[in-house]
Formats: structure tokens, C-alpha cells, sequence
């Protein structure tokens, strides 16, 4: 697998802020998910307008955040379970403003692009990240803990043990909220019977 | 309507009742829903989402960004290079897959790739090169790519069509057991260290990838596909989905940290597979998703084997039989860090064959091995590198990676070879120095400096030798190859070479000698390797390699009885080799059965030639060198019983596909020129004959060398076409050259030489030159007629040289009496 023309993290302003941010400095987080949105939203635009048949997945994203990160320093188990819920943030970050984008595009008479799962049952598209981020951002009036949950989970590939522990909740709580945020989304976005 | 507020309360009301117990839920529900029958409807249908596991399963495994699917059109009954597609079996992540079939006249059945991905006009040579490397790869447990190319901008592969059950399926279906299980994975093993000597990595072992046919034969398929495609220096960056950067349970850290690929990533593929195979259960099974795999793959050392097959293995009290060995083994080929793997397939490989028939295994003792195993790997060449630089160089499978052999030098061997691998590429890096360097210019400047480089290490030394013998070898340059050979076996003897060590380098000298028509030095050398083997156990495979070329070599000296005698020895050891050394044993068959036609024992080599041909049909697939030689030997066991007609379009066919299979100047194609010939002689085409013939030997001059037993049959056949034609001077002139030579390099009593007479005779006779015919052609005829008897195929041609000299020197008497022996 040859991945030229990868963009790496290695200036060491990344470098500053990461350090600044795993040193305490929680302000540092923004600045840091700032700069590493620029590197990720580049990789997942050049891969959309290629004229490819693709699939991005959030869960990609979080790889490219997580592996970027580990360029940096060995992660421990702690550090681990906020750079996951930090790479979900920014993977959301970018599909969204993907999704607006392209819908924009689509006005224009771009391709279209949809955001769709291949494993809802056949469902052909119908449903993009911009439609998930509001029915999310709903949610997170309604009850924030399974906002969260359902946010680290699609968009970062986390256990229910490991989002449990980075909302520091108990798993019991954890699925609980996990299973009425899904049903919400699912409620929404699959068809009606 | 309000909706907003409904779907709040919906939520509220919902996320409360699922709170409760099962049985408290519908009362509360009708009581915060009650009169609002739209409101319970939909927290109904929440409760019902929520309850069900497989709402939403995708939206757990992430949610994706797509492109609309742009549906794949079918594309059965389309062409593509000689194929046509038949069925679509099915897609994957590089392309879809068909059945097809040959439409240049060959039947054939092959699996046909389309590639997903476009090939641009740019990339498309460097794309067929590499096929073409890979087109090389030999082994009977590896799918053979058959041929590829691109049109209009699509790249198709073509590959041997494999009926099998993926491995895993297999085993279950069988039911096999530990053993069977361990045999059929240390056939995939000596597959994948087969590839890794091409310096050809596959990067996706997994079950789906090895299929197991009918008769128990494991078939790795789509090796180095995944190169072929992904070419160097190409702006390919990382397609965004995990799955097609890595197969969860079966990638090696490093692909996941998306850091180069080499051998080492297949070793850990291997274990991967072995893991799942004997124990049930995927590496890190708890990963269930591929950012989990991720972390756990570089973060995690594999639960013991024998500890997962506890779960839920397939094989009742597994575990037991897995403890000890079996989980070291697997550790080690699933080390993380590639430097604590074994340094190759073949290491996996006599592991599990030690394991099987219970000697120690090498897992077991870390300690040196262990430092001298991260020296190699840092010092290792990266396979992109490796195969880049041949591809620009144009050659393969010449180089080899870590090709050791010893027991005790083996580590040592290796991490000299990697540097010396190394340094030998460094001086060839395009980018470090000139382009233009060719492999003659790489071999020569080794030769000139590893006595050096190497002084303190003998033994290793020894062993590069060895590799510059083959390579040498393989590229035509005998004196060079010789002179390998003498230092290998000097420095072997001064400082304690094993016996086997020795016999495996007389081996090689003994083939090449051979080669170069040296025969008797071949014989006498071959003669000593057998010698060294005698006490040894284990040594199957170099046995039967020192009987078939010792047999052949003796076939080209004359002594055809004593060749048929070690040839049937050596065929006779088919049932103990395995792999590569079983199908090269189809070489003893067909130089038996070309021994046999030698003899004019004409029946039994047809016999040995269908034989031959049946097995090599049995483990290759239809355009193998192997099946062709086979063919063409068959063909000529046709033409021997009189049946050129038969002969003819076979050997037109076989012609065709060597020439693109082999390319139009190779030995195999030269040979089935010369045969077709020979044919077309029969047939008295004259012309047509005498043009393949020069052709073919002037081709033969060039890479064989002109005193070579090919070269100098090929001119013998086209003195006679030549002469039986209208061109008598040029034959003559042929024959008498090829007379010298012969004369030179042949022994006193061997037919070849009195051939060579034959035909110089049967030119002075075109040319009227009546009694210098008669003084050459009688003793010729006699000899002929003694010692391979009057129906040899050379025999035939002096008598009916021997009658057209009667018959133009008044003596019809005579002339009749020759003619009674003849055969037309």
C-alpha cells in the first residue's frame, strides 16, 4: 500500500499544541482539532471530487486523526479514549460540512451525494451527514448523554464500554442511552412501515 | 400542528418508559399518551426501535459518505484481450470478477478481474510489466495470472480459474483434523515463500483467499494484485474506507499504520490464517469494529491459540494439541513488530513441518535469533522498492530476497544477504545514481566486490555465490555463472560447508555445466553431488534434481541406458516431494520420454510424453512452460511414429503460445520452432522448414551459445532443409561448420556427430559431389544403423541419403536394398 502524497502532522506547531493540550491545557484542544480539521478535510475533499466511485466512512476519518496522532507519541489507554471522542468530533465535522457542500453542488448541478449506510437493509441513500447532524443536534436538547453516545459511536467507532468511559457513565447508563439515541435516529431516517 | 413539541415529548415520554420493566411499559404509556393516539404511535415505534438489535446496526459501524452507486454494468459477452466474458461471479473491492474463456483457439477457462479503477494511458506499461512479473510466479498452490492488459483505460487480469472452497469452509466440511489442517497450511506456506524469492509480496491473506479445490489442493488467488495495481510513484493516495485499507483480523500492524509492506506483513497474514484455521476463531475476534482491530492489532498481543480455541473452536479439545508448539509458532508469526516475526515464509513453514513430525522448532528459541532476525529486518530491503527497481530493470525473480539454506548460517546468511541486497539495489536507485545500470552490470560489480565486502563471513559469502550461480544461470551468462560456482565451492570446502551445502552447490554447477554442454564435467560433478546425498536423510528433492539432470546429462553423452535407469530413479521419488520439487520432477518424465525417442524406443516414449504431459496438465495450468514442453514432446513422439500431420498443428499451437507466454526468443519457444520443423521436413515444406530453422538456430546462437546442444541440432536441421530444398550451398556450409563443432565437443562414438556427417554428405549429394558423400556417408550410416538401429529418425535420413547416392551413381541394386529399410 503506497500513500503518497499524504499529508502528515509533523510541524511543530502541531506538535506545541498537542503537547500543551496532553500536558492539561484543555484550550489547547480547539486549537488542535482546528489544525488537524485542515488536514482531514482536505484528504476527504480531494477523495470526493476524484471521480471514483468511494465511500468515505467516519470511522475512515477518525483512522487518519488517530494515526496522525500517533505519529506523535506512543498513546496510552486514557489519551486513547479522547483522541477518539476528539477525531469523532472533527470526522463529524467534516462529513457535515461535506454534506453541505455537496448539497449545494447538487443546486448547482453537481453529482449528487448521499449519505447512506449499506447495511440498513437495501435502503438506497435518502439520507445525508447534514440530515444526521440535525436530527443529533435535536437530540442533544433533549437528552445530551445520548447525543453524545450516538456521536462517539457512528462517527467514531467506539465500544459502548469506551464511550461509557470517556462520558464517564456507567455502561448500564451507557446502553440505556445508546439504545433510545439510536432508536431516535432510526425513527427518523429509515422508512416509515 | 405543532410537530416540534410532539416529537420532544415523544422522546421524553420514550426514553421514560424504556427505563421501566417490560411489564410497567405499556401502562405508563397509555397514561402520558392518553387521547393523543399520533403522540403513542410514534413512542411505540421508538420503544419497538429500540428494542430491536439490528435497528440501525449500520449506523454502529459508522455512516457512510457514498457516492451514488453508479450500478455496475455486466459485462458478460464483452472482450478483452483474447477472453471473452462469459459470467459475472462476483465483486470485490478492486473489480468485479467473471468467468471466461479463450477465444484465440485454445479452450481455456479463466477468472477474469476488471478493474475498478482506471489505468491511465501513462501507467499502462508499468502495469503490464508488472503482470508480467507476476505472470512468472510459479507454484502449483498459487493461481497463475495468465495474462493481463488494458483497453480503454480498463485494466483486466487474467488468472486460473480456481474451483475451490474457501480454506476455512473446507476444513469445516471435512471435518479435518490438527495434522490435516497444519499439512494443508504448510503447503500455503512454501506458496507464499515461492512469491517472496519473485520478491513478491501478496498483502491480503485471508481465507477468502486461499481456496481449496476438490482433491485437496489450497489455491492462493489475487497475488500481488493488490501491487499490480497500486504503482509506484502513481498519486493513489489512501482510499478513506478502513476495509479497503485493511482486512480487519488478518492485517499486519503496519498496514494498519499504513507503513511499508514486506515480506514480514505475509508472514503475519500466515498467522493469522493458521490462527483462524486451527483454532476457529479470527486473531483479536473481540474487535468487532475496524477502529477497534485497529487499536487492538497495534496495541495487543493475540490471545495464546490455545487459550481462544477454548471458546469456541471447531475442532473438539483442539486447545490441548495447540498448547506448546502451535502457540509459539502463531505468536511468533503474529508478533507486532515485524522484527520478532520469522524472517520469512519458508521459516513459518519448516516450523510447522517440525511441529508436524515432532523435531523441535525454532520458535522456541528467541535469544540470538531474535537480534540477528531484527538485523535483517532492519536491513531489509522494502519489496516496493525491491520490485520497482526490477521492474525498471526489466527482469524478476532473478533476485533473491533471503533464500537460506542453511541450518546454522541461515540467520547469518540472511542479514548478509538483505545488506548485501541492499547495497546492491542503492547502487542501482535511479535516483541515487545513473539509470541506465543493467542486471549484467549489478551481477559483475557483486562478483567483483563480495569477496570483500564479506572476508569475515565465508559461509555467507558462500551462500551469495550460490544466488549469482542461479542468476547468472538464468540470464545466459555461463562463464560468469562457473566462476560463482568455483568460489562458492572453494570458500564451502575451506571453512566447513555442510555436506548438503555442497551437493546443493554441485547441483547447481552440475546443471549449468550441463546447460553449456559441458557433459561429462556435468556428469562427474552430478555424479559427486549424489555421493554427498547418500548419508543424508531429508534430501528427497535434491536427490531427484541430481538424478534427472545426471540422467539428462549422460542422455546427451549417448549413454541412454544408464540415463533411463537414473531418470526412472528419479521419477520414482515423485511421491515424497511436495510443491515447487514435485513439479519440477515432471522434468525427469519428459527427459525420459525424449530419452526413450533417442533410443528409437518410439512406443514407450509416447507412453512417458502422455505421462508427462498428464501430470504436468494435473498441477499447471494450460499455458505453463512445463505443459507446453510436454506437448512439444508429445508432438514429437507423434512425428517419430509417422504422424507429422498429427504433429503439425499441435506444434503450431504450442509455437503461438510460448511465443507469448514465454516471448519469441526464449529457449522453450526456439525449441518448439526447431520441433514444428522438423515436422514441416517430414512433410517435405522445405522452405517453410529451412526459414524456422535458421530462425530458431540463430535465436539459439545468441542465447544458448553457438557450441550448444540446441544451436547445433538447429543447424543440423537446416543443412538438411537446406539441401532437400534449393539452397545446397548455404546448407553445405552449415553442416560442415556444425561438423567442426560437433567434432570438437562431442565424444568419438555419439550419434549427434555421425548425424553431422549425415548431413554433410546428403549436401554434397544435392551439390553432386558424389564420392566425398559416399566416403562420409557410409561409415555415417553403419554407425547409425549399430548402435540406434535402422528405424532411428537420423538413421532413416542417412539411408535415404544412402539410396539418392545409389540411385544417382548407377547402382539400383544397391539402392533398392537401402530401400527396404526404409520407413516412409
Amino acid at each position: 500500500m503506497r500513500l503518497s502524497g499524504h499529508p502528515r502532522v509533523t510541524d511543530s506547531h502541531t506538535i506545541a499544541l498537542f503537547e500543551r493540550w496532553s500536558g492539561g491545557e484543555t484550550g489547547a484542544l480547539d486549537d488542535l482539532l482546528t489544525h488537524l480539521y485542515r488536514d482531514i478535510h482536505l484528504i476527504a475533499v480531494r477523495e470526493l471530487r476524484g471521480e471514483r466511485h468511494l465511500t468515505i466512512r467516519p470511522t475512515a476519518l477518525v483512522n487518519e486523526v488517530y494515526l496522525r496522532l500517533t505519529e506523535l507519541r506512543e498513546p496510552n489507554w486514557r489519551d486513547r479514549l479522547h483522541f477518539l471522542a476528539m477525531a469523532a468530533r472533527v470526522a463529524r465535522q467534516v462529513l457535515v460540512d461535506e454534506a453541505r457542500r455537496r448539497r449545494a453542488a447538487k443546486r448547482d448541478g453537481g453529482t449528487p451525494v448521499t449519505l447512506s449506510d449499506e447495511n440498513l437493509g437495501g435502503r438506497d441513500g435518502g439520507f445525508d451527514a447534514l440530515d444526521v447532524e440535525t436530527l443529533l443536534t435535536e437530540l442533544q436538547g433533549l437528552d445530551p448523554q445520548a447525543a453524545d453516545i450516538v456521536s462517539l459511536r457512528v462517527f467514531g467507532g467506539l465500544s459502548i464500554e469506551e464511550a461509557a468511559e470517556a462520558l464517564k457513565l456507567s455502561v448500564a447508563t451507557a446502553n440505556r442511552r445508546w439504545a433510545t439515541g439510536k432508536a431516535w435516529l432510526a425513527n427518523e431516517l429509515l422508512p416509515r412501515p | 400542528m405543532n410537530e416540534a413539541p410532539d416529537r420532544a415529548a415523544a422522546y421524553g415520554i420514550f426514553a421514560a418508559a424504556f427505563a421501566l420493566t417490560p411489564g410497567e411499559r405499556a401502562a405508563f404509556i397509555r397514561e402520558r399518551c392518553a387521547g393523543r393516539p399520533e403522540l403513542e404511535a410514534v413512542v411505540l415505534r421508538l420503544l419497538a426501535l429500540a428494542g430491536q438489535d439490528g435497528a440501525l446496526t449500520g449506523v454502529l459501524s459508522g455512516v457512510a459518505l457514498t457516492a451514488p452507486p453508479t450500478a455496475e454494468a455486466d459485462l458478460s459477452g464483452e472482450h478483452f484481450g483474447p477472453f471473452r466474458l462469459v459470467e459475472l461471479l462476483g465483486s470485490g473491492g478492486m473489480g468485479a470478477v467473471y468467468r471466461a474463456e479463450r477465444t484465440d483457439g485454445v479452450a481455456q477457462t479463466v477468472a477474469v478481474k476488471i478493474l475498478r479503477e482506471r489505468v491511465s494511458d501513462a501507467k499502462s506499461p508499468q502495469f503490464r510489466r508488472e503482470a508480467s512479473i507476476l505472470a512468472r510466479l510459479d507454484h502449483p498452490s498459487i493461481a497463475r495470472l495468465i495474462d493481463a492488459g488494458v483497453e480503454d483505460g480498463r485494466g483486466w487480469i487474467a488468472m486460473e480459474f480456481v474451483r475451490g472452497q474457501p480454506i476455512t469452509v473446507y476444513c469445516a466440511s471435512r471435518g479435518l483434523d490438527l495434522a490435516a489442517r497444519v499439512r494443508l497450511l504448510i503447503t500455503v506456506a512454501d506458496a507464499v515463500a515461492t512469491a517472496h524469492r519473485a520478491l513478491i509480496v501478496h498483502r491480503d491473506i485471508k481465507p477468502s483467499n486461499v481456496l481449496v479445490t476438490e482433491d485437496g489442493q489450497p489455491k492462493l488467488i489475487d497475488f500481488g494484485i493488490a501491487s499490480a495495481i497500486d504503482q509506484p510513484g502513481g498519486t493513489r493516495a489512501a482510499t478513506l474506507d478502513v476495509r479497503a485499507l485493511f482486512t480487519p483480523h488478518y492485517a499486519a500492524p503496519e498496514q494498519v499504520r499504513l507503513e511499508p509492506v514486506t515480506v514480514a506483513t505475509d508472514v503475519f497474514g500466515l498467522g493469522a490464517l493458521a490462527y483462524r484455521v486451527l483454532t476457529g476463531v479470527e486473531p483479536h475476534a473481540n474487535a468487532s469494529t475496524a477502529v477497534a482491530y485497529l487499536l487492538a492489532v497495534t496495541q495487543e498481543d493475540v490471545d495464546r491459540p490455545s487459550a481462544a480455541a477454548r471458546g469456541g473452536g471447531e475442532l473438539p479439545g483442539v486447545a490441548r494439541g495447540l498448547r506448546g508448539d502451535l502457540d509459539c509458532i502463531l505468536t511468533t508469526a503474529l508478533a507486532r513488530d515485524p522484527a520478532e516475526r520469522y524472517t520469512g515464509a519458508h521459516e513459518l513453514e519448516a516450523d510447522l513441518r517440525a511441529y508436524l513430525e515432532g523435531r523441535p522448532v525454532a520458535a522456541h528459541a528467541p535469544s540470538v535469533g531474535y537480534r540477528l532476525r531484527k538485523f535483517v529486518r532492519r536491513r531489509a530491503v522494502p519489496l516496493g522498492i525491491a520490485t520497482t527497481l526490477l521492474v525498471a530493470l526489466g527482469v524478476a525473480g532473478v533476485l533473491y530476497l533471503a533464500q537460506e539454506r542453511r541450518v546454522a548460517q541461515a540467520q547469518a546468511a540472511a542479514a548478509r544477504r538483505g545488506e548485501f541486497l541492499e547495497e546492491l539495489l542503492k547502487s542501482a536507485d535511479p535516483h541515487q545514481g545513473r539509470r541506465d545500470i543493467t542486471v549484467a552490470e549489478l551481477l559483475d560489480r557483486a562478483a567483483s566486490t563480495l569477496p570483500q565486502s564479506l572476508r569475515d563471513e565465508p559461509l555467507a559469502e558462500a551462500s551469495m555465490q550460490d544466488l549469482l550461480v542461479d542468476t547468472n544461470a538464468s540470464l545466459g551468462r555461463y562463464d560468469q555463472g562457473i566462476a560463482a560456482s568455483d568460489r562458492e565451492l572453494a570458500l564451502l570446502k575451506a571453512h566447513g560447508g555442510t555436506a548438503l551445502d555442497v551437493a546443493r552447490a554441485l547441483i547447481s554447477r552440475g546443471a549449468l555445466l550441463r546447460t553449456h554442454a559441458r557433459y561429462r564435467e556435468s556428469a562427474d560433478t552430478l555424479r559427486q553431488a549424489l555421493k554427498l546425498l547418500e548419508g543424508l536423510a531429508n534430501v528427497a528433492p535434491e536427490r531427484e534434481a541430481a538424478l534427472h539432470e545426471l540422467g539428462g546429462a549422460l542422455g546427451n553423452l549417448g549413454q541412454e541406458q544408464e540415463a533411463d535407469t537414473l531418470l526412472r530413479a528419479a521419477i520414482a521419488l515423485e511421491p515424497q516431494l511436495t510443491g515447487k520439487a514435485r513439479v519440477e520432477a515432471i522434468t525427469a518424465e519428459n527427459d525420459l520420454a525424449v530419452n526413450l525417442g533417442n533410443q528409437g524406443r518410439y512406443a514407450e516414449s509416447v507412453e512417458v510424453a502422455r505421462s508427462a504431459l498428464a501430470d504436468a496438465r494435473r498441477y499447471l495450468p494450460t499455458d505453463h512452460p512445463f505443459v507446453l514442453i510436454g506437448e512439444g514432446n508429445y508432438a514429437m513422439a507423434l512425428l517419430n511414429l509417422h504422424q507429422p500431420a498429427a504433429a503439425e498443428p499441435l506444434l503450431r499451437d504450442i509455437v503461438a503460445v510460448s511465443s507469448r507466454v514465454n516471448g519469441p526468443q526464449a529457449r522453450d519457444t526456439l525449441i518448439a520452432e526447431i520441433q514444428l520443423g522438423e515436422t514441416l521436413l517430414d512433410l517435405r515444406r522445405f522452405d517453410e522448414a529451412e526459414n524456422r530453422f535458421r530462425a530458431a538456430a540463430t535465436g539459439l546462437d545468441a542465447t544458448e551459445g553457438p557450441e550448444t546442444r540446441f544451436a547445433t541440432g538447429a543447424w543440423n536441421d537446416f543443412a538438411l532443409a537446406a539441401c532437400g530444398g534449393t539452397d545446397a550451398a548455404a546448407g553445405l556450409t552449415a553442416a560442415q561448420r556444425n561438423l567442426g563443432i560437433r567434432a570438437r565437443t562431442l565424444a568419438a562414438g555419439d550419434w549427434h556427430l555421425e548425424a553431422a556427417r549425415v548431413a554433410v554428405a546428403f549436401c554434397e549429394i544435392r551439390l553432386g559431389r558424389y564420392p566425398e558423400a559416399e566416403a562420409l556417408l557410409q561409415p555415417a550410416a553403419a554407425a547409425l544403423v549399430a548402435t540406434r538401429g535402422p528405424d532411428f529418425y537420423a538413421t532413416q535420413v542417412a539411408l535415404k541419403a544412402l539410396r539418392e547416392l545409389y540411385e544417382h551413381t548407377g547402382r539400383p541394386h544397391e539402392a533398392e536394398r537401402v530401400a527396404a529399410r526404409i520407413k516412409d
